[in-house]
This record gives structure tokens, C-alpha cells and sequence, in this order.
């Protein structure tokens, strides 16, 4: 992979431990508040959440994103790559930083989970950790836009092609939604962690991280993105419906997914109602990337099982190459977005997010989408990298094995926890009295999501085997990766389907638009500070 | 050989998208600024002016009108930066002095004392002595014994005092422990939901301590009985927001008595 093998193998694993150390958390979280087992202390549960929460938000899907955008900047523009050892840099910061981050989370220093809350307050170490990851991850920003920029120097007047286009989406999508996270850590935290204030505003804290927290579940979303236009067709046997289709769909994502971080702040008090309904509108706008995407996939997908043999209205489903990895989570993951898209379509409604709002629906609907719906993707996209990073083929069967258990797993887990929100169960909470009459309903619920949990720790533990077993056997000669083709390959595009400049402009004019004037007033108001209560034991 | 480069075709795109874009904004605004606000304050909003205002998230003209303060609150103590500073400039040392001249009489010198009806200060947290002594200061707190005892003392001294009774060490005592009735245990460990009733485990110990919540493992007996009591008629009235009263009125005598016994035997 023009030399870069060892960095994207050397992302993925990194992804991937970080994983293997966040599921058993989870699944042991699920056991200890469910009625299969008694109550634990506290803070060792909210240990297992930040550590859990941190991981998973902030380490895992960032080293995916970033291993898979080097290798797609590697394959889809066929020359060696710049900065290589930038990006081992950039590598051991978010390394460093998660360490730093997760020994402060171990020590009991940290307990505020990955959103932080203030004014809970950790240790400064926790923080200056989160901190030093996403400096880590922006390298990588850099290096994605120098590609990019260097790219089209040099091939002046032709379409980019569409993985690195996405790709480059992703990675401003990043920079830019983390520097609402970047900056509540720097300006309102870190003061007060060092002891150079005693007071926080959590009003403003809140609405800074509203600009990351949703900005930052789309670009965990890209890569699976990607992978459906540019690793899905040509793994099903077909092409690529529409090109240009993508890159509308990829530029909509970045435009849309910042400027709606509100919607995560329904009841609070802080921000007037009518931003909380224009930020609902954005929100309401992210479906039409989603639903352009879903037509393509599927038009790609018919493309292909009708050149297969398909026929009929529904024949060319039946005659897709499920047994193939990537079709398979591919197919698994669109079932979880439909069923999660649904709920999150219930999340994001001003007046009906009241009936679920901070109940355990919504940890499931996030559950649903990301681990079950964007993860299993990643998977499949390390299925389908290993043999080209390693030379190394992976066993089939075991990978569908996988894939499949995953899928059981976030639906045992998710799909209880979604009726346990809707019955009223609040999240964040370390034990339940499942005795009490008002909760003993819940509890067959409860009991039954636990234990999709430890199917989930098995699935986790099958693909991290299959990937270590994979590295004993012998190396052969194996094909190269190659991106779909699509049906209608550009020659030449408007400069609004081939460039960031402007789109980028509109993303800063809707930040403006729509986050200026709360961030205006929470900044404005005279003494809302609170003293900073700071995290663990008293 | 820069006529060879091509040119990129119009693009119409930028100008429809933004555009676009913008009218969807301006459709949002009127309608989450201007028509829901308008429609859903019926009577209640004297204009349209004042809809937008409150849907923007800023007060209308009118909420500048002086709200008409009737009760008394609770206690005068609040949980500020300002309090947090001063609380953390204390001096322990300061504070023996002052105790030793007027309060270990009554509370022991080591903060443990003979009388079942004075309440025992060693370990208790600085927040809550802090708070009980200013609103004995102030009267929100029935002065009727300690008022005496409080007049001369300032900010100063209560912060020192509260920080001297923090830093004595809490008995370790450990009888034969007697068997707690369920009901009691379930009520300490977590509460009862259907009556409103938190659990008393929560806040005041083992399980977890908030701010000026005093910790009551090995307090005494008689004292926790009537204070519970007194909170129950509401003749003690300085918890802000009535936290306590409103859990005293729905406990009956006999769980207060049961509840005082539990926290009073010492050891947990």
C-alpha cells in the first residue's frame, strides 16, 4: 500500500486493544446494574464508564478513521504518501494521550465520564489526555488536506477520487467539530483542574460540547460511509450507482452535522427555545444525506445481484454475495441505521426527545447506531485491509461467525434497553432497586440486555484471534485493493463536487448562524459560575 | 501551456445550495422564533415582541419587573465560589482556641459528647457545621440554646470552628451489632420511592456525602430523634428547599425512632 502497510496495520491494532479493553467494561457495567448481580460501589462503576465512555468516543473510532484514511489516501491516489513520519507522530500522541487519560481514569482521578459534566471535575492529567489525542488526530487532519490540496496541484481539472474526497469531508468534519470540545477543556476546565479558577460556567461548558457531541457521531459514521461507496460495490460484484451522488451526500454531512449540537440540549435552560427548533430543522436535514446514501447503496447493491443473476422485484437481494464479509455488515449494519435511524428520528424532535429524554432509550439508540451500525463496519473494513496489509488471507466462515455475533449481540443488548427507556428507566446510574414495585418490570429487561453484553465480548474476542492467528500464518501474494468503479465515472466536475473552500465557508456562516448568539448570551451572563465539585470518593 | 489546462465547468451548485440553505434558515427562524412562540403562549405573552424574546432565550420587558419576594428563605447560606473561598482559608488550630472557650462544655473536647441530647461534632464535615452555626447566627436555625453561644462569633470564626471539629478523628467504637429490622435497613439503603422518600444512605453515609449534609453514623440517639422530630412539624425549618422536612413529614414515629437507633449505635 505505497509503504504505508505498517501504519494503517499499525491503526487498526491500536484500534482494536483499545477495544478489546472497552467491551468487557461495558458488558461487566450492564451485569452489575442489572438484577443478575448485586450492587458494586459506585465509583467503581463510573470507573468502568469513563474508562468504557472515553474509550470507545474518543480513541477507538478516531485510530479507525485515521488508518482507514491513510490507507485510502494510499490506494485511491496511487502514489507514495508525504509525512510518513508525521503520522507516527500523530500515532503515539493519541496513544500517549489515551494512556495518560485511562491510568487517571484507573486511579479513581476521573470519574466524570467521556461528556465530563462540570462542574464535576477530574484530574488535570484526564483532560490534558483527551487533549493530547485530539492533537494527535488533528496531524492527521493536516496530512489528509495536504494529500488533497497536493493531489489536485498536480492534477489540475481532474475529479479527486471519491474515497479521498470523503475522506478529506471527514477530516475538516473533525477539526472543526472538536474545537468545540478543544476549547471548553482549555478555556473553562483547565483552569479550574489547575487551580487557577473556582469557578465554571456549566451552562457554557454544556454548549460547548454540544458543538463536538454531534459533529463527532457523524465523523465516527464516515468511514462506514466510505465504505459503502467505495468498498461495497465492488466487494458485491457491481458498481458504484452514482458518483457525484456521493460527493453531494459526503459535502451535505460535513455542512449539516455541526451547526445541530443543540438538539442534545432540549432541557436545558440555558438556551432559548427557538434554537432548540432550528437546531431540530438542522437535525431534521442530516436524514437527506443518509436517505441519498441508502438509494445508492441500494441501487448499487440491485446493480450488482441483477449482474449476478437476480431477477425480479426483490430476486437480486437473494442473489447478493452474502457470504462475503463486507456485503454481509454491510446488509447487518443498514438493518441496525433503519431501526436506530428510527429512534434517533424520536431523539431529535423537540417535543417527543421529552418522553425519552435522559432515560436509558437514548444510551440505547447510541449503542444501536454506533456500536452496532458504524462498528460492525469497521470490522468489515479490517476484513477487507488485512490480507492486503499482511499478505495474509483471513478464514471466512470465522469472520461471518463474527460479524454475526456482533449483530445478535447489539440487538440482544440494545433493543431491551430501548423498552427500558421507554418504561422510564433514567441513565447514568450505577444500581437499580429492581425489588421496588415502580422498577420491578424492568428487570426481565435489564437481565436480558446483560446478556447480549457478554455475546458482545465474545464477538470481540473472536475478531481480535482471528486477527492475531492471522499474523502465524504464511504471507502470499494477494490481489490490491481497488475502490468501485462507478456506472458513471466523472471526466471532469463542477468545482462544488471537487473542493472544500466554499462549503467550508457555510459550515463557519451556519456555526455563525446558529450557535453565535447562545454562545453570545451563556457567555454574557453575569455570575454563573459555580464552584467545581470535583470527581471521586469524598 | 496553461491554455492546456481545462477549464472547470460553470457551477451553479455554490449559489442553489447556499441559497437553499439560507431559506431553510429563515423558514426555521420564522417559525421557531416567531410563530410557535406566539402560538403556543396563547394569553400568556402581551406581544409579539416578547414571544420572540422568549423563544431567543432572553427575558421580555416585563420580567424586568421586581419579583415580589414573600417568604423568608430557608437559611442564608449559599454553596458559592465565594463560600468555597472563604471555607478554604480556614484555620483548624484558630478554631480549638475558640471551642475550648465556649463549645466543649456541651460537645466534649474531643468533639464527643456525655449528653444524648448534644449532638456529637468529631469528623463531621466543615460544610455542615458551617452552615448550622451561620444559621443559628442568623436565626434560621432556632436560637433558643446556642443563640447565646453564636452572637460574637464572625464568619471567621464559624469557617475556623467548622474546620477544627472536621479534623478530630471519629470514634472507632464497635459493639455487638444488634440486628437491624429490614424495613429500617431498606429505608437507610434506598428509601422508599412511592412515599417521596430518598434514601437516607445517600447523602448522609455510607454510601455517599453531598455538601452540608452532615454524616450521621454514630451521632446521638436522642438528638437525631428530635431533630427528625422537630423537621417532621416543621418547628426546624433552615434545610433549603425543605429536602428534609419532606421526607420527616412522611416518616411515622416509629421509623424515626428506628432510623435514630440505627444511626445512633456506633460502628457501622
Amino acid at each position: 500500500m505505497q509503504g504505508s502497510s505498517k501504519l494503517v496495520l499499525a491503526h487498526f491494532w491500536a484500534a482494536f486493544a483499545a477495544l478489546a479493553l472497552a467491551i468487557p467494561l461495558g458488558a461487566w457495567q450492564m451485569l452489575v446494574r442489572s438484577p443478575l448481580h448485586r450492587w458494586v460501589d459506585p465509583e467503581r462503576y463510573y470507573i468502568a464508564v469513563t474508562a468504557h465512555g472515553s474509550t470507545l468516543a474518543y480513541v477507538f473510532p478516531t485510530l479507525v478513521a485515521m488508518g482507514f484514511g491513510y490507507a485510502v489516501c494510499a490506494v485511491s491516489l496511487g502514489r507514495p504518501m508525504h509525512g510518513l513520519r508525521l503520522a507516527w507522530a500523530s500515532l503515539w500522541l493519541v496513544l500517549a494521550g489515551a494512556a495518560t487519560a485511562l491510568l487517571t481514569v484507573a486511579a479513581g482521578k476521573a470519574t466524570v465520564l467521556y461528556t465530563f459534566y462540570p462542574p464535576l471535575l477530574a484530574s488535570a492529567w484526564y483532560y490534558l489526555g483527551i487533549l493530547t489525542a485530539i492533537g494527535g488526530s488533528w496531524i492527521w487532519v493536516g496530512l489528509m488536506v495536504s494529500h488533497f490540496r497536493r493531489w489536485k496541484r498536480d492534477h489540475p481539472g481532474l475529479p479527486v477520487p471519491l474515497a479521498m474526497f470523503a475522506t478529506t469531508a471527514a477530516a475538516l468534519l473533525w477539526a472543526w467539530t472538536s474545537l468545540g470540545v478543544g476549547s471548553e477543556i482549555v478555556f473553562l476546565i483547565l483552569p479550574n483542574a489547575f487551580g487557577w479558577r473556582d469557578s465554571i460556567d456549566p451552562g457554557l461548558a454544556r454548549v460547548l460540547f454540544s458543538w463536538t457531541l454531534h459533529g463527532i457521531v457523524y465523523f465516527w459514521l464516515m468511514p462506514a460511509y466510505i465504505a459503502f461507496y467505495v468498498l461495497l460495490p465492488q466487494a458485491a460484484g457491481g458498481r458504484l450507482y452514482s458518483d457525484r451522488m456521493g460527493r453531494i451526500a459526503f459535502l451535505q454531512l460535513l455542512v449539516f452535522s455541526m451547526p445541530i449540537g443543540l438538539h442534545h440540549l432540549f432541557t436545558d435552560p440555558q438556551v432559548g427555545a427557538g434554537f432548540k427548533f432550528l437546531h431540530a430543522v438542522f437535525t431534521g436535514m442530516v436524514a437527506v444525506p443518509t436517505l441519498l446514501t441508502i438509494f445508492t447503496i441500494c441501487a448499487s447493491l440491485e446493480i450488482a445481484g441483477r449482474l449476478r443473476g437476480g431477477r425480479g422485484l426483490f430476486g437480486w437481494v437473494a442473489a447478493l454475495p452474502w457470504d462475503r464479509p463486507l456485503v454481509l455488515a454491510s446488509g447487518l449494519s443498514l438493518l441496525m441505521l433503519g431501526l436506530g435511524g428510527a429512534g434517533g428520528l424520536i431523539n431529535m424532535s423537540y417535543a417527543m426527545n421529552a418522553t425519552v429524554h435522559n432515560t436509558q432509550f437514548v444510551t440505547a439508540h447510541f449503542h444501536l447506531i454506533f456500536g452496532g451500525a458504524v462498528v460492525i463496519m469497521y470490522f468489515a473494513i479490517a476484513y477487507e485491509l488485512w490480507p492486503r496489509l499482511t499478505g495474509r488471507t483471513l478464514p471466512p466462515a470465522l469472520m461471518r461467525l463474527q460479524l454475526w455475533t456482533w449483530f445478535a449481540g447489539m440487538l440482544v443488548v440494545t433493543l431491551p434497553w430501548h423498552v427500558v427507556g421507554i418504561m422510564g428507566q433514567p441513565r447514568r446510574m450505577s444500581f437499580y432497586d429492581y425489588s421496588d414495585p415502580a422498577l420491578a418490570p424492568q428487570a426481565i429487561w435489564v437481565a436480558l440486555s446483560a446478556i447480549g453484553g457478554f455475546v458482545l465480548v465474545f464477538s470481540t474476542l473472536l475478531l481480535v484471534g482471528l486477527l492475531l492467528a492471522s499474523h502465524a500464518r504464511a504471507a502470499s501474494v494477494q490481489p490490491p485493493l481497488l475502490f468501485s468503479l462507478s456506472l458513471d465515472p466523472p471526466r471532469r466536475l463542477p468545482a462544488s463536487l471537487n473542493g472544500f473552500g466554499v462549503w467550508m465557508l457555510l459550515v463557519a456562516a451556519l456555526t455563525v448562524t446558529n450557535y453565535g448568539f447562545p454562545l453570545a448570551q451563556a457567555l454574557s451572563v453575569p455570575r454563573s459560575g459555580v464552584a467545581p465539585s470535583p470527581a471521586g470518593p469524598r | 501551456m496553461s491554455a492546456a489546462r481545462p477549464t472547470p465547468p460553470r457551477d451553479r451548485r455554490f449559489a442553489v445550495w447556499i441559497a437553499t440553505t439560507a431559506l431553510l434558515f429563515l423558514a426555521a427562524v420564522a417559525v421557531g422564533f416567531v410563530w410557535l412562540p406566539v402560538a403556543q403562549a396563547g394569553r400568556n405573552v402581551p406581544d409579539l415582541w416578547s414571544a420572540i424574546c422568549s423563544a431567543v432565550g432572553l427575558s421580555g420587558p416585563d420580567a424586568a419587573a421586581p419579583y415580589a419576594n414573600r417568604g423568608q428563605p430557608a437559611s442564608e447560606v449559599a454553596w458559592t465560589p465565594a463560600t468555597e473561598r472563604l471555607l478554604s482559608g480556614a484555620n483548624a488550630g484558630r478554631g480549638a482556641a475558640l471551642a475550648a472557650a465556649s463549645c466543649n462544655g456541651c460537645h466534649g473536647r474531643a468533639g464527643l459528647s456525655d449528653d444524648a441530647i448534644f449532638p456529637n461534632l468529631a469528623g463531621q464535615g466543615a460544610t455542615s457545621i458551617y452552615k448550622q452555626l451561620q444559621d443559628f447566627r442568623s436565626g434560621r436555625r432556632d436560637p433558643a440554646v446556642m443563640g447565646g453561644y453564636v452572637a460574637g462569633l464572625t464568619d471567621g470564626d464559624v469557617r475556623d470552628l467548622a474546620a477544627h471539629y472536621a479534623s478530630l478523628a471519629v470514634p472507632v467504637v464497635r459493639q455487638a451489632q444488634t440486628p437491624v429490622d429490614p424495613a429500617t435497613r431498606r429505608l437507610v439503603d434506598h428509601g422508599d420511592p412511592m412515599r417521596g422518600i430518598a434514601a437516607c444512605a445517600a447523602c448522609h453515609g455510607p454510601a455517599g456525602f453531598v455538601t452540608a449534609a452532615p454524616a450521621l453514623q454514630g451521632q446521638q440517639r436522642a438528638y437525631l430523634e428530635v431533630q427528625l422530630q422537630a423537621l417532621a412539624s416543621g418547628a426546624r425549618h433552615n434545610d433549603i428547599s425543605a429536602q428534609m422536612r419532606s421526607v420527616a413529614r412522611q416518616l411515622t414515629p416509629q421509623e424515626i425512632r428506628a432510623l435514630a437507633s440505627y444511626y445512633g449505635a456506633p460502628g457501622p
